[in-house]
């Protein structure tokens, strides 16, 4: 989780073991996970991808400790989360983690540096004002600082979102869907800084999302469906990720329709 | 439509149960003053009719001054023995009796009067003409034998066979009893005791020898009411008073009537600034639901809805809102007068047990007020609703954009400086036949109307100044300040519900506090006499002659000085009040600066007046006055001078000496005796603490103990309307639950957010309770600048009364705003306790 660790390290983020998540009981009873065995290498900037209901966004929440899981067990820089209270859960969030949402990602009523200081104010930690500084500066977000969420674009807002989910130097940054409610040009800038900050600062950072380019920009891809990994691939690029998407689409057609 | 809003109803019940309930307590209150003061009336009224059932005319001494004080005893008319005669030769009178009425007091075996202070401790005469009826036992005859009422004896331990002490007219003699009477149902009569007497030991117990104070006839079988009462009328002449037993139930009726008007009237005042309050919580209320809604809105309209039909579903789920609160209100209210009625009967006030009334009137204003007030206060909001455009319902969250506020804080300014206008100018009024009351009132409420509307201006700076404190306390209290800020006029209308009831409080308090730094004003200057002697009943008030012999045989007073009380009425029969004191001694126990010769004039029987009744008009200097008593007699008397200082020792404005009224017929009653030691204070106070032991129902006070007793009874006027205005309080702080809570549900995003990136359960939870904290203290402190306002105007124009200044308790009114702080913080706990609690994967995931 430093920023000097080497890409290749070979130090594990995330660990999950027979990771599985059972929504309801009885007849009603969903599978979004199921058994899934994941590791992601500190510095790995992973897309998770899969078609809706594939357990993509389950995976996500259960990874960052939003959602606890029904058996198997989840690491993150080896702390197993299933034991933690509430309370460790939420110390483990401001520092071990941090998030970047779809959409309502910031404070309203707190303006862009409060928002991006507010993991480290919420734990009553100093800031780490050439940390803050480096990140605002790549962000170029360095002119917009005063400004309420209301008087930013999209992006705008997304970037400080990204900058918060940086700021306290986590373990892993988890983004869901990012680029989701961004324009293709403010969309491709945010994945931009996510890639440096993966490359440059060493930054793990776990990503859902559904669309081929923007899994792109990452190291490694993993495909889910039905709850399961079905597949796998490095250092992708957009076509490739189309095609595989298109067979595994054919393949759960093939499979549902037989 | 209809469907629609029952559905928005139905859909959130919690919120709808929350709106509903600041109508609730309103209308709870106003319809529990009508049931309970109703009941009361309804109770006197079968009390009346039957206690007034055994004669079918009465003849009484008319009351030529109607005054509460011509109720005691020495001053109640009476009719002469012959009128018993005259009537008992008219043609169609069957029967005649006579009946004597006075005061007489049980005495318990500690020498206390017994009974509740406050209500009439009664001794009669034992006829069929009685209220009362034999219970148990027989009639009292002779002059050693007593019935007492049921209620009294159960409380004392006594019944028939025992024995019993009674006061009467300062001596204690103990009495057989023998028998045990009731009022109609009840054991006893709003805590009144009763000691019955034959007539003859009742006449000369109170000194009415060869009198009565009422005298009924009964009239041979088929002779109408009417007829007898003309016929008994023409023989008795028109001095005295004749009407038939339904007329005298009907006065009778009318006077409780009257009195019970006041109390109405009280109570609706306070069940009004209740439904006041509960108002702006309702406002706010649809306001915030309204905001929430617009999507839904917006989709109604989208799907084809009118702007009307949008209007018409928010203003039916108010009606409904109006009609469902004001039925649980009635309901409550009842079970409130009942509770109260249950209450007064557990504390000794029994009263007569004709059940609970609840007059058609009742449920018509509840409804008429509770639907009234919901559907005025829904109105805007339904206006607003109903301009939400289509598209919104394709739009995600609002911006939150800062709102607009000019013109709001324009109309709110000029609304405020109307209301201050009226209320002083409703206080500047001299024109005794206008509702001033009604004027002031008017005027308080539009103020703070006006205030509430500028409020928003207000919001800002204050909370920005509150969360800096809040800030120190971390950096939920940050959030706190931002959440307090981001919706001026939600902020505002939350705070001005509780601006509301601490204005009203914070008058109070100043009003009270400069009264009673007059009263201290008044008793450092006046108050000279080392002890002061007075009645411990409120309606029991004069002291006997036989107190004063004994404290003037006493060898260690110095002076025995008495102050009498008498009503009287002028020339254009205008009751005042005139104070009868002893020219020789006043000086000595009073400081009132009587000019040069004043008191020589008063001693040959002329009048002074103090100050400031001579600036009401009623005398003028040197005028000759005609004095006009309750009993009849008058006096002539010359206006002789003015003196400054307070009417609060003499009794009254007005003032004479005993002798000039005593030579004119009339025995004033002693209020008050002052008396000076002769020499060790100490002894002088065992030997008045010796006369009192011999004198039941009378109290004595050194200086100190009776500046504390003024002080003390001040206070405790203030804390009764303190009680009576924490309802207003209690339905604000529930709008500050209610606003928060929906605050939670509507951020429930944003506080999933908060919780995602690192807020723990008590920063969530603390964050919530800080909003509230800076509201109530924002509300609170709107309210005490009002309030200052009210209570300024108001003491000022009270200056020429004896009001002098102004007096702001200001530590007390710093802890109203603290309290008021902790109040909110406890409002806020269950909206804290959900923020804290809630899920943080469906907040974030939520639509």
């Amino acid at each position: 989780m430093s920023s000097t660790s080497s890409p290749t390290s070979t130090t594990t983020a995330v660990r999950t073991r027979s990771a599985t998540r059972v929504y309801g009981e009885g007849d009603t009873a969903v599978l979004a996970l199921d058994a899934v065995d994941l590791e992601v290498p500190t510095g790995q900037f992973l897309a998770v991808m899969g078609p809706s209901g594939s357990g993509k966004s389950t995976l996500l929440h259960c990874l960052a400790g939003l959602d606890r899981l029904s058996q198997g067990s989840v690491e993150l820089a080896g702390t197993a989360l299933e034991p933690l209270s509430d309370k460790d859960l939420t110390h483990l969030r401001r520092s071990g983690v941090g998030f970047i949402f779809q959409s309502y990602n910031l404070v309203p009523t707190l303006d862009a540096r409060e928002n991006i200081t507010l993991p480290l104010d919420l734990a009553g930690r100093d800031v780490d004002g050439a940390w803050f500084d480096r990140i605002v500066a790549t962000l170029g977000l360095a002119d917009r600082l005063d400004h309420r969420p209301a008087q930013l674009s999209g992006g705008q807002q997304q970037r400080v979102a990204a900058a918060r989910a940086l700021v306290s130097r986590p373990t892993v940054v988890f983004a869901d869907e990012p680029t989701g409610a961004l324009d293709t040009a403010s969309g491709a800038e945010l994945l931009g800084f996510l890639r440096q900050a993966a490359t440059e600062f060493g930054q793990t950072i776990v990503m859902v999302t559904h669309d081929p380019a923007a899994a792109s920009y990452a190291d490694r891809i993993v495909f889910l469906a039905d709850g399961r990994i079905v597949s796998e691939m490095l250092e992708p690029d957009a076509d490739a990720v189309l095609d595989r998407m298109k067979s595994l689409e054919t393949d759960v057609q093939h499979a549902t329709g037989a | 439509m209809l469907r629609v809003a029952l559905k928005g109803l139905l859909g959130h019940k919690l919120r709808f149960l929350l709106t509903a309930f600041a109508v609730v307590v309103g209308i709870t209150f106003l319809a529990g003053s009508f049931v309970l003061t109703d009941s009361i009336q309804g109770a006197f009224d079968d009390l009346f009719d039957e206690a007034l059932t055994a004669a079918d005319v009465y003849v009484d001494a008319p009351r030529t001054i109607d005054d509460i004080t011509t109720e005691q005893p020495g001053l109640v008319p009476t009719v002469p023995a012959s009128v018993l005669e005259e009537v008992r030769d008219v043609d169609g009178v069957a029967e005649v009796l006579g009946h004597v009425e006075g005061t007489a007091q049980f005495i318990d075996d500690d020498g206390d009067p017994v009974g509740t202070e406050g209500p009439p401790r009664i001794g009669a005469s034992y006829s069929e003409l009685s209220p009362v009826a034999i219970a148990e036992g027989r009639p009292p005859e002779g002059p050693t034998e007593v019935a007492m009422d049921r209620g009294t004896a159960e409380l004392m331990g006594r019944g028939v066979g025992d024995r019993v002490d009674v006061l009467v007219a300062g001596e204690v003699r103990t009495y057989d009893v023998v028998g045990l009477t009731s009022f109609g149902e009840s054991d006893n009569l709003l805590g009144a005791t009763m000691a019955t007497f034959d007539l003859a030991t009742a006449q000369a117990l109170f000194d009415m020898e060869g009198e009565y104070t009422s005298v009924g006839a009964i009239a041979v079988d088929g002779l109408d009411q009417d007829e007898l009462r003309d016929r008994v009328a023409a023989a008795v002449g028109d001095d005295l008073e004749v009407r038939t037993a339904a007329e005298a139930a009907e006065s009778g009726k009318e006077q409780v009537a009257n009195a019970l008007g006041f109390l109405t009237t009280g109570l609706l005042a306070f069940a009004g600034v209740a439904v006041f309050v509960g108002a702006f919580i309702i406002a706010n209320t649809f306001s915030i639901v309204v905001a929430q809604r617009s999507r839904e809105f917006a989709l109604l309209r989208a799907l084809g809805a009118s702007a009307a039909q949008v209007r018409l579903a928010v203003l039916l789920e108010a009606l409904a809102v109006g009609v469902v609160a004001s039925t649980l209100g009635i309901l409550l209210g009842i079970g409130f007068a009942v509770g109260v009625q249950s209450l007064l009967d557990a504390i000794g006030f029994a009263l007569p047990s004709s059940g609970t009334v609840v007059l058609p009137r009742t449920i018509l204003v509840a409804y008429a007020v509770g639907v009234t007030v919901t559907l005025l206060s829904s109105l805007v909001s339904a206006r607003r609703a109903s301009r939400v455009a289509p598209i919104e319902a394709m739009r995600g969250e609002s911006s939150g954009a800062e709102q607009r506020l000019g013109r709001r804080v324009t109309v709110g300014a000029v609304v405020t400086v109307i209301g201050a206008l009226v209320l002083l100018a409703g206080l500047l009024l001299v024109d005794e036949d206008a509702n001033i009351l009604a004027i002031v009132g008017t005027g308080a409420m539009v103020t703070l109307l006006g205030v509430a509307l500028a409020a928003p201006l207000f919001a800002g700076p204050v909370a920005a100044a509150l969360g800096t404190v809040a800030a120190r306390l971390g950096f939920s209290g940050r959030l706190a300040q931002r959440n307090a800020r981001r919706d001026r006029r939600r902020t505002a209308a939350t705070a001005s519900a509780l601006m509301i009831g601490v204005a009203l409080v914070a008058f109070v308090t100043i009003f009270t506090a400069s009264i009673q730094g007059a009263v201290t004003g008044t008793l450092d200057e006046q108050f000279r006499a080392d002890f002061v002697l007075q009645s411990t009943s409120f309606t029991t008030f004069n002291l006997s002659d036989r107190l004063i012999e004994d404290l003037r045989d006493e060898d260690e007073l110095a002076v025995v000085s008495t102050v009498g009380l008498a009503p009287w009425a002028d020339a254009d029969d205008e009751v005042h009040s005139l104070g009868v004191v002893d020219p020789d001694t006043i000086t000595e126990v009073v400081g009132v600066d009587w000019q040069d010769g004043q008191t020589a004039a008063l001693a040959a029987g002329g009048m002074l007046v103090i100050q400031d009744h001579l600036d009401d008009g009623v005398v003028a200097l040197g005028d000759e006055v005609t004095v006009r008593f309750p009993d009849g007699t008058s006096l002539e008397t010359r206006v002789a001078g003015s003196a400054g200082g307070s009417t609060q020792l003499l009794g009254a404005g007005y003032v004479m000496g005993a002798a000039a009224v005593s030579a004119a017929g009339f025995d004033a009653p002693a209020i008050a005796v002052y008396a000076n030691a002769a020499g060790d204070p100490e002894a002088a106070r065992a030997a008045v603490d010796a006369v009192v032991e011999r004198h039941p129902g009378v109290r004595v006070q050194d200086q100190a103990e009776f500046r504390q007793a003024q002080q003390d009874s001040i206070a405790t006027v203030l804390n009764l309307f303190l009680v009576l205005l924490g309802l207003a309080l209690f339905i604000a702080l529930l709008g500050i639950a209610n606003t928060l809570a929906l605050a939670v549900f509507e951020r429930t995003r944003e506080i999933g957010l908060l919780r995602a990136v690192g807020m723990d359960r008590g920063q969530a939870g603390r964050m919530i309770l800080g909003e509230a904290v800076i509201v109530s203290v924002f509300g609170a402190l709107l309210g005490l600048v009002v309030g200052s306002f009210f209570g300024w105007a108001v003491v000022r124009s009270l200056a020429e009364d004896g009001l002098d200044r102004v007096v702001f308790p200001v530590a007390r009114l710093g802890l109203y705003v603290v309290l008021a702080g902790f109040a909110g913080a406890v409002a806020a706990l269950f909206p804290a306790w959900r923020a804290s609690r809630l899920d943080v994967l469906e907040a974030v995931t939520a639509e």
